[in-house]
């Protein structure tokens, strides 16, 4: 007897349990059944679905709300992933809106003309993504304090993020930059428009220990990355290579290759006064070509009426100017990024 | 032989595509004028073409005027729902006031509720 009520009860204990499961998977499903993409977001995607955006085409150009289900951030099985209201608010009154307008907007808006402070804006992507070595450095930085958001270079619902991909991403970047943009468009610079490197190569934008939010700590160690023939260690150090990249290259854009700031022999002179470094002897400009010293050394001239002693022609007594006549400093000094010949000290080999 | 047979297919599916295009009755509506119109006021968000949303699909509302044979009265009744916001019965049960349209060109509604009747 006693026996028949423990199974009895058993038996009731197992049914009730069976059926409140089997309830509660139901109505879990009742309730996730409408979910598109995200957990919970029937809420919006309710409204905000396939029907409300007829032209397909144009998801590249407006990225909608469906098209996150394409990124990482739409992939339902990374727990980390938050949903349409982790960005979005819980946004009752959008919600609940019953009027015959048009609702409130959400709390939180990430498009044009957006009234949603920046560091609100952001607050939900940086709750992730400030963790990451290469973002750590955002608070404080250039664009954190110049009230840029994440979004306003990061698209979120669309696969293919142009700040993302290299080909796309100065031009991101030169919707700002307008200056940067126009140098890159000098004759001498690097393969932007090439489409062979990006700003990121250079500049970090989320924010870095470096000067000009560079991604290393100094500009050499920035150049050094990719033009590692220059950083050494040279026996003859040229000291701005040590120092400064940006004494002689500007980085953007020339128009005297390569990407330097002054044509020779004037951005040589910037540091190597003509009358201090001296060029004297043959090299001296009073040894060219209708020079002092070769009038002078010409015997059949007169003081009076030089002539040049192979042409013939007259010559003037005054010494050209040195800065046209020593002009090419580098097709001697071709080393000038440093040398390890023992005889190196003037980087001419 | 050969030739003979393709060359009647060719004038087969021809005469075939002929037929279609004179049955098909020509479009006195612009569709995609209606859909631009539509998605700018967001009636996509609570209508769908064939999807229940928040609000009946486009189709159902066509078949309820079609079944019920009161085309004629589709035009001037669903006019009046865009345009003056009565109360409706949502989905899933509660009410609320439908949205107003934003425009009052005449030739512009005919032109939706033609679209809608079309589906």
């Amino acid at each position: 007897m006693k026996l028949l009520r423990y199974t009895g009860i058993l038996l009731a204990l197992f049914c009730a349990a069976g059926f409140s499961t089997s309830a509660l998977a139901d109505r879990e499903r009742n309730e996730n059944a409408k979910d598109l993409i995200l957990k919970g977001d029937a809420k919006c995607t309710g409204c905000h679905d396939e029907a409300d955006e007829p032209q397909q085409t144009m998801l590249e150009l407006h990225p909608s709300v469906l098209a996150i289900a394409k990124t990482r951030h739409g992939v339902k099985a990374d727990g980390r992933n938050p949903t349409c209201i982790d960005c979005h608010g819980e946004s009752d009154k959008h919600l609940n809106y019953k009027g015959k307008d048009k609702p409130p907007k959400p709390d939180r808006i990430f498009t044009k003309g957006t009234t949603t402070p920046a560091d609100i804006r952001n607050a939900g992507c940086l709750s992730c993504h400030e963790k990451d070595a290469t973002r750590n450095h955002w608070a404080g930085n250039q664009h954190d304090a110049a009230g840029v958001a994440c979004t306003s270079c990061h698209q979120i619902h669309t696969q293919h993020d142009k700040v993302r991909e290299k080909p796309t991403q100065a031009a991101v970047c030169f919707s700002c930059h307008k200056t940067e943009r126009a140098l890159t468009h000098r004759i001498s610079t690097h393969p932007l428009d090439a489409g062979q490197m990006s700003c990121s190569d250079c500049h970090n934008p989320h924010g870095s220990v470096g000067p000009k939010m560079l991604v290393k700590a100094s500009v050499t160690e920035t150049c050094y990355s990719c033009h590692t023939e220059k950083r050494g260690p040279f026996l003859w150090e040229h000291t701005p290579v040590v120092e400064d990249c940006m004494t002689c290259h500007t980085p953007h854009g020339s128009n005297n290759t390569p990407l330097l700031k002054a044509r020779a022999p004037w951005l040589c002179e910037e540091c190597h006064q003509s009358t201090g470094s001296g060029h004297y002897g043959y090299f001296d400009a009073n040894y060219l070509p209708g020079g002092a010293a070769v009038t002078g050394a010409n015997a059949n001239s007169t003081s009076a009426n030089p002539v040049n002693p192979v042409t013939g022609q007259k010559l003037k007594t005054t010494a050209p100017n040195p800065r046209l006549a020593d002009r090419g400093c580098v097709n001697c000094h071709s080393q000038i990024h440093g040398s390890n010949h023992p005889a190196g000290s003037r980087f001419v080999r | 032989m050969r030739s003979y047979t393709s060359a009647s297919a060719i004038l087969g599916a021809l005469f075939a595509t002929a037929a279609l295009s004179v049955a098909t009755p020509s479009q006195a509506f612009d569709e995609d004028a209606a859909k631009a119109l539509l998605k700018k006021n967001d009636c996509f968000k609570c209508h769908a073409i064939d999807k229940t949303k928040k609000g009946p699909s486009y189709k159902k509302i066509a078949a309820k005027y079609r079944e019920k044979g009161k085309e004629a009265e589709a035009e001037p009744k669903m006019i009046k729902h865009m345009t003056t916001s009565p109360k409706v019965k949502l989905e899933d049960g509660t009410e609320e006031d439908h949205k107003i349209i934003d425009t009052k060109d005449q030739a512009e509604l005919k032109n939706i509720v033609q679209w809608i009747m079309s589906l």
